[in-house]
């Protein structure tokens, strides 16, 4: 773990309550699902992508998995090298989502970050999120990011949920965990322009019963 | 206690999957079978990131997966690409890792070629710095497993999972040998 501390590096501390909604284009597919093998009925849900960007109401996603919809059909999809172009690159991204009839479990993860959002350089060696919904069970969430770097100034990640870091013109949401009585979906990282125009969730992993 | 637990029903696997393979192979598919997940970097013995991501296991009567490798120590990078995963595999002497087999195109500062692959993922708890992780070419290329970190011991970080069986975690019947599923590429 790299421990530099960000906040007293560039004394910038802010509290972002953004808990806004699925950025992407998948959102929880809920309602009564039949597993061919199992022949039983749950709710499950799940979904995990490597990143997804809104840029001026685009949405761009890289590595996501679509939408979980049986225990018997694991979904998983890779890329060595991934990019949204005038937006970010990545290397060895992955995102994967299965089911059991009792719980769901999905990943995302990627290397070598490197991220342009309103002028502000964002890399990371590693970032890494995992959600996980058993049922019975208030629904988990882990979230791995190292070697973090805003605007070339190293930040700790501490691995609480939802940290956030204001920046002139930028928010920036790392481990955003978004509860909801159908499950939880984690994003590693989520960075937006304060103009509105850019939301982009880089590690995201979504899992509910 | 997660080890512990790991062990203890890594024991049962071990046996049962050793009894439907046979006892002509080290590695077998275990029984029955799971899934691991995982991504990360490592450095390999000249200092060169190493960075992948990988899913694998089975599904459904069949292998099932995904593999990516990016490694630093070309100039560009070389990618290693899994086009098929043709086996998933334990060993009884590590009960906590999982070897992914298959197919798959590198190309960058390397070449471009196609080959077969075996990577092992090793889930050692969490957060995942005594993870380990490896791979094994066809060519004769090899990084050995390897802990992911944390910096400073062999440099890395990432983390990797190994996940419980489910009812679609069913492999080839019968259960093809670790020749069959690797091609005879030895575990990294």
């Amino acid at each position: 773990m790299r421990t530099f501390d960000f906040w007293k590096v560039i004394g910038v501390a802010g509290t972002l309550a953004g808990l806004v909604s699925w950025p992407g284009t998948g959102q929880a597919q809920l309602g009564g699902v039949t597993d061919a093998v199992t022949n039983t009925t749950s709710t499950l849900s799940g979904q995990a992508s490597g990143s997804t960007a809104v840029v001026m109401g685009i949405v761009t996603s890289l590595v996501d998995t679509g939408t979980l919809t049986s225990p018997s059909e694991p979904l998983g999809t890779s890329l060595p090298i991934g990019s949204i172009p005038g937006l970010l690159t990545a290397e060895s991204l992955h995102a994967t989502t299965m089911g059991w009839t009792d719980q769901v479990a999905s990943e995302a993860s990627l290397s070598n970050l490197a991220m342009t959002v309103a002028g502000t350089g964002i890399s990371a060696d590693f970032i890494q999120s995992r959600a996980l919904a058993v049922s019975g069970a208030v629904p988990t969430g882990l979230t791995s990011i190292e070697g973090l770097s805003i605007g070339g100034v190293p930040v700790s990640f501490a691995g609480a949920p939802n940290q956030s870091i204001s920046l002139p013109g930028l928010s920036v949401t790392l481990n955003e965990q978004i509860q909801s009585a159908s499950g939880i979906i984690v994003n590693a990282l989520r960075v937006r322009s304060l103009d509105g125009l850019t939301d982009v969730v880089v590690g995201s992993a979504k899992a509910g019963m | 206690m997660c080890k512990t637990i790991r062990t203890l029903i890594a024991i049962p696997l071990a046996l049962a999957g050793a009894l439907t393979a046979g006892s002509a192979y080290a590695h077998f598919v275990p029984a029955p079978c799971d899934f691991i997940t995982g991504g990360g970097w490592v450095t390999d013995d000249a200092g060169a990131q190493v960075n992948f991501g990988a899913h694998g296991g089975c599904k459904n009567g069949a292998f099932w997966g995904h593999v990516n490798v990016v490694h630093h120590g070309f100039n560009p990078p070389a990618h290693l690409k899994s086009t098929s995963i043709t086996g998933y595999l334990m060993d009884p002497a590590f009960p906590n890792a999982r070897d992914i087999c298959g197919e798959g195109v590198v190309d960058g500062g390397a070449g471009s070629f196609t080959t077969r692959f075996r990577v092992r993922l090793e889930d050692n708890g969490e957060p995942g710095g005594d993870d380990r992780f490896g791979l094994r070419l066809s060519n004769g290329y090899v990084l050995s497993t390897r802990e992911l970190g944390p910096p400073g011991r062999t440099g890395g970080g990432g983390n990797i999972q190994l996940h419980k069986p489910n009812p679609s975690t069913t492999g080839p019947s019968p259960a093809p040998t670790e020749a069959e599923m690797c091609g005879g590429v030895p575990p990294p």
